[in-house]
């Protein structure tokens, strides 16, 4: 059986992308779920099984740091390990999402090897907790 | 301070780096002359920030061209429709990776420049040419245009 993954972004491009990489990526995809907003995920990781988050934070409706904190607020969900994909560089952001247990923190415009090496260290159980 | 030249610089290098990252296209930094006559309709994404800093990004490329951003982004074939459906949405986040990189190189990572949703407008054959008027930055790309501008306040 395979990972479950979601990728949570306002860009329908963006999400085509991370979809294509994970799924030539050595991990073994078994569903992957997009949503795009927070809210959107929120719902999705209450009914689903989620292995892996990838999320943006500019996005409208929920946006990935209000999402974080609703994450972080309930026990069942903060377990589920999330990378922060954005184009966002504030610092204090970034230390504020870090701090709430994000794995991961990539800057748009990413590498296909950077996303697939990422997700395959968190899920191959290591703690990885890069800023790129 | 950055002075204004210094601005357009870092919207030319963000627009530029941008480009080659999110969807392997090349620009050559190119005159207003070049463009002048180019024929056909156009699109612009607006993304607006404020908090610390407020203004806002404008940048206009033809609508075919729009597609082959796309299609490259998404690694398709211009003709799949794929790349017709994503068009808008890919210029949309072209901007806004460009905008989350300008507002970090002209105010600093450590103010909070909060970026809006980006917005499209479509224009016709006199809205481009008056977009090329208007653009601080300019590329070809194989011949098409991209023009760019950033204003504050």
């Amino acid at each position: 059986m395979g990972y479950n993954l979601l990728i949570v972004d306002d860009s329908a491009t963006t999400r085509t992308i991370i979809k294509k990489i994970l799924s030539l990526s050595k991990i073994e995809v078994g569903e992957l779920f997009e949503a795009e907003n927070g809210k959107v995920a929120i719902d999705l990781l209450y009914s689903k099984w989620i292995d892996l988050v990838f999320a943006d934070i500019n996005m409208p409706e929920m946006n990935g740091v209000e999402m974080i904190n609703r994450m972080s607020d309930d026990g069942m969900l903060k377990t589920i390990p999330v990378v922060i994909v954005s184009s966002d560089g504030n610092e204090a952001r970034i230390e504020e999402l870090m701090s709430k247990g994000v794995k991961a923190y990539l800057r748009k415009p990413f590498t296909p090897e950077i996303i697939k090496e990422i997700a395959e260290t968190i899920l191959g159980g290591e703690k990885n907790e890069h800023k790129i | 301070m950055n002075t204004k030249s210094d601005d357009n610089t870092i919207l030319a290098k963000v627009i530029e780096q941008t480009l080659a990252k999110f969807a392997l296209m090349f620009g050559e930094p190119a005159g207003k002359e070049a463009i002048i006559g180019f024929q056909g309709d156009g699109l612009t994404a607006v993304i607006r920030f404020r908090n610390f800093a407020s203004g806002a990004i404008y940048i206009t490329i033809p609508a075919d061209l729009c597609i082959v951003l796309a299609a490259n982004a998404i690694g398709t074939e211009t003709k799949n429709e794929l790349a017709a459906a994503n068009c808008h949405d890919a210029l949309k986040e072209f901007t806004n990776v460009a905008a989350g990189h300008y507002v970090s190189e002209v105010f600093g990572k450590k103010e909070n420049v909060e970026i809006m949703p980006p917005e499209i407008i479509r224009l016709d054959n006199n809205g481009l040419m008056n977009a090329v008027n208007d653009a601080q930055v300019l590329f070809l790309v194989d011949g098409n245009p991209i023009m760019a501008r950033a204003v504050k306040g």
